[in-house]
């Protein structure tokens, strides 16, 4: 486990607990909360793949703490807080730095005028976007992401997925302010295709997908 | 201790306090909207994690009279009726609302339109959902969409330790504990709206998020203000079955049922034929549970103490297709949901007795609202599935507007008593010391709701729960954290159990006055309903040291149950 006292550096510290048969790491986190140390920090709420409070990277890898089965990792496993967020306290990071490039592409919804009623939707049409909708912002793909390290002004692939879902979405008005803010400086152009993202992510979002498609829409209205 | 100020507090990011929030400041849009959470925005509480989905009326052969009646025949007409009927009334709006404005995208028909699913309880196909995870849906648009509120400030991380009165009792603000810095914050406000989602976490079988702990209802009882019909707690018939894993009593969700799932016991009878056998596994969720623990303890349940969901004579297909976030939750626990029988228990999951309001969200104490599952009233003695989220949404939406209609009637930011102010840290902080650990003592506190507060009651159990929780009471005063202030979690248990430890006693007091079963109240020794006698709803107070309960009549508004019965 990943240990670290606020405003101090960290360190591994290893436990061993007793946990339940068909637990999932979470199970782990808690086994060491009740049976070592009350003051263990990690972030929790719904225990079942739904807020994405609990992202961490488990033996290096990105994942929900509460959706990886300890039967998947019989020998212990190595927990660490999630990469290019500051570490608050053990396994808990500040996601301010993700929630302020999520912000800039500006993921409100804004409705076109005439939208009063739900919109007729065709199957395609939805297709598009079903899975770029699916993101629960649980950091997984900032954390994977190698140039998120390398250039911290990158939007990164959450982001990026949230403008895609938006300028593909029929009933959106500003689609484009969107495309603006994904082609600038610091948005689609950054990405280097490695595809860490798309791997990591818990609700198959894709946000790979959603970074050529964008690619593809810059490219059409140049 | 600093201070911030707004004109409106928000505590609580659920469904109603994300809707309390947009539709405040699209009323009044000059206000200065504080939003406290005490894990992150959008990401805590139970609204988000709601499945199988919202009930509104939307088909021109539906009819919110329908929605109405179905809402009081599940409530066994304990409901308070105008609440009820505000929530069947605004549904379809705010349905509309989440789709044209907040930009929501539930499922279609083929055809386009917004399709809706059969659910137990109801005699209109009308819950709206998005698959079988339909809170992800509703919260992540609305939390999306605060981004373009540049008037709400996020307080997160930040518990909301008690509420502050002004020099004339009325809603001054609120003490709260900053988790990222392990300081406390006085944020005062002019209006403050309670919505932190209820207390069901107080059992050990329990589906909500993990942090929730009643706050909200604790922080107004200690406030004075009188709860409704607290004895009744709503078990969830279908909790996963895992070990001592955190996902037992977690949900499957409810729509397996409506489509046609059985419920088995361990000889492979369908039980519900003894229990309901107009409605079988499509009762509603109070009569269900009741059965599912009734058979369990009769000797008829599986070798873990459950009985079995079979949904794969469905076909795997359409199991698959329509039940695609259940399937994957138990392919981690290395079942197949689509292929066989999936072990279930009853597990505790939402309380419908909460603070006493009025239609418009607004309590005995000026300023204060209270929407969600803080109040009670809306859903009698047992709730709808389909109607949790409507009614965070609908109520969350009304009480924002009320605090806008509440602001723009003039007044000025009140003062308030810093002793007071001192003393809620003060309590907080007593927690710092050695002593014994939150999570041992939590645990005896869900061990006894569970054996003894739970689906089946009789007086002698009551009055022993009482009892015990007047030792737990006292346990409470031993309990000590280690470590730094700063996101400390046992400090936050200790926390969390000082709140349960508050509502637990008003649901053992009710319970103990309410002699007839009715909903989800049963009582062993009272085990029929008696509308003769108890059309009446509790009412529980703290006053100094002691829970009292008194009854009144539950006023029948608009129908009376031999209306509906035909």
């Amino acid at each position: 486990m990943w240990r670290q006292e606020p405003g101090e550096g960290g360190a591994r510290v290893t436990y061993a607990v007793e946990v339940p048969a068909e637990g999932m790491v979470i199970d782990a986190l808690f086994a060491i909360q009740t049976q070592h140390d009350t003051s263990f920090a990690f972030r929790v709420a719904c225990r079942s793949g739904i807020c994405g409070s609990c992202a961490v990277r488990i033996d290096g890898r990105e994942g929900l703490a509460c959706q990886v089965p300890l039967a998947s990792t019989p020998d212990g496993f190595r927990v660490e807080p999630l990469r290019h967020l500051p570490v608050l306290r053990d396994l808990v990071v500040d996601l301010s730095p993700f929630f302020e490039k999520y912000g800039a592409v500006h993921p409100e919804f804004r409705p076109r005028p005439d939208l009063q009623e739900p919109a007729r939707i065709t199957a395609a049409e939805r297709g598009i976007v079903e899975r770029a909708v699916n993101c629960i912002s649980c950091g997984a793909c900032w954390s994977a992401c190698d140039v998120m390290g390398l250039n911290p002004g990158f939007l990164g692939p959450a982001a990026l997925a949230r403008a895609w879902a938006l300028a593909a979405d029929v009933r959106e008005r500003d689609g484009d302010v969107r495309l603006r803010a994904a082609g600038s400086r610091d948005g689609v152009w950054r990405c280097h295709s490695l595809g860490a993202c798309t791997t990591v992510c818990p609700k198959a979002v894709a946000p790979s997908l959603a970074i050529q498609a964008l690619r593809r829409r810059a490219l059409r209205s140049r | 201790m600093n201070e911030v100020a707004f004109d409106v507090l928000v505590i609580g990011s659920g469904g109603a306090g994300l809707m309390a929030c947009l539709h405040a400041a699209r009323a009044e849009p000059g206000l200065r909207i504080g939003l406290a959470v005490k894990g992150l925005v959008g990401k805590s509480g139970c609204t988000r994690m709601v499945q199988g989905g919202y009930n509104a009326v939307l088909h021109p052969d539906d009819s919110v009279d329908l929605h109405f009646r179905d809402t009081l025949e599940g409530g066994a007409y304990l409901n308070d009726q105008e609440l009820a009927w505000v929530l069947v009334n605004r549904a379809p709006q705010v349905i509309r609302e989440l789709e044209t404005r907040a930009g929501c995208f539930f499922d279609r028909n083929p055809d386009g339109s917004i399709h809706q699913k059969a659910f137990a309880g109801q005699a209109f196909d009308r819950t709206v959902h998005r698959a079988d995870l339909t809170g992800i849906e509703i919260v992540s648009k609305l939390r999306d969409s605060l981004f373009g509120l540049p008037q709400v400030t996020e307080l997160e991380e930040h518990r909301v330790l008690d509420l502050l009165r002004g020099p004339g009792g009325e809603a001054a603000g609120a003490v709260l504990l900053d988790q990222r810095t392990g300081e406390f914050l006085v944020a005062r406000a002019r209006c403050v709206i309670v919505c932190t989602g209820g207390g069901a976490t107080m059992y050990r079988l329990a589906t909500p998020s993990l942090e929730k702990s009643g706050d909200g209802v604790a922080m107004c009882a200690r406030a004075g203000l009188p709860c409704i019909d607290m004895e009744m707690m709503q078990f969830h018939p279908t909790g996963i079955v895992a070990g001592g894993a955190r996902l037992t009593g977690m949900i499957l969700e409810e729509g397996l049922r409506g489509a046609g799932a059985h419920l088995r016991n361990a000889r492979g009878e369908r039980f519900m034929a003894r229990y309901d056998a107009a409605r079988m596994e499509r009762s509603t969720r109070d009569l269900v549970s009741r059965a599912e623990f009734l058979e369990i303890q009769a000797g008829r349940g599986t070798a873990t103490g459950g009985v079995w969901l079979d949904a794969s004579h469905l076909g795997a297909a359409f199991v698959a297709s329509n039940f695609p976030g259940m399937v994957e939750r138990m392919a981690l626990l290395g079942r197949d949901l689509t292929r066989e029988p999936i072990e279930v228990t009853p597990t505790a999951h939402f309380h419908m007795g909460g603070v006493r309001i009025a239609v418009d969200c607004r309590t005995a104490i000026p300023g204060l609202l209270v929407a969600g599952e803080d109040a009670g009233g809306v859903h009698g003695a047992n709730r709808l599935g389909g109607n949790g989220v409507a009614e965070s949404t609908v109520f969350g939406a009304v009480a924002g507007e009320t605090a806008a209609a509440f602001c723009s009637a003039g007044g000025t930011l009140p003062g308030y008593d810093r002793g007071s102010a001192g003393a809620t840290a003060a309590r907080a902080a007593r927690f710092l010391r050695p002593g014994r650990s939150p999570f041992e003592v939590r645990r005896k506190l869900n061990d006894l709701m569970w054996e003894k507060g739970g689906l089946v009651r009789d007086a002698a159990g009551l009055e022993s729960a009482a009892r015990e929780l007047t030792r737990l009471g006292a346990e409470l005063e031993e309990v000590g954290v280690r470590g730094a202030r700063v996101l400390n979690p046992g400090w936050q248990e200790a926390m969390n159990l000082e709140s349960l430890l508050l509502v637990a006693p008003m649901l053992i007091a009710a319970a103990a006055a309410r002699t007839e079963s009715r909903g989800s109240h049963y009582r062993t020794d009272h085990p029929e309903r008696d509308d003769g006698c108890w059309l009446r709803r509790t009412v529980t107070r703290w006053e100094g040291e002691q829970v009292t309960v008194s009854t009144e009549p539950v006023t029948l508004s608009r129908i009376r149950p031999q209306e509906v019965r035909t």
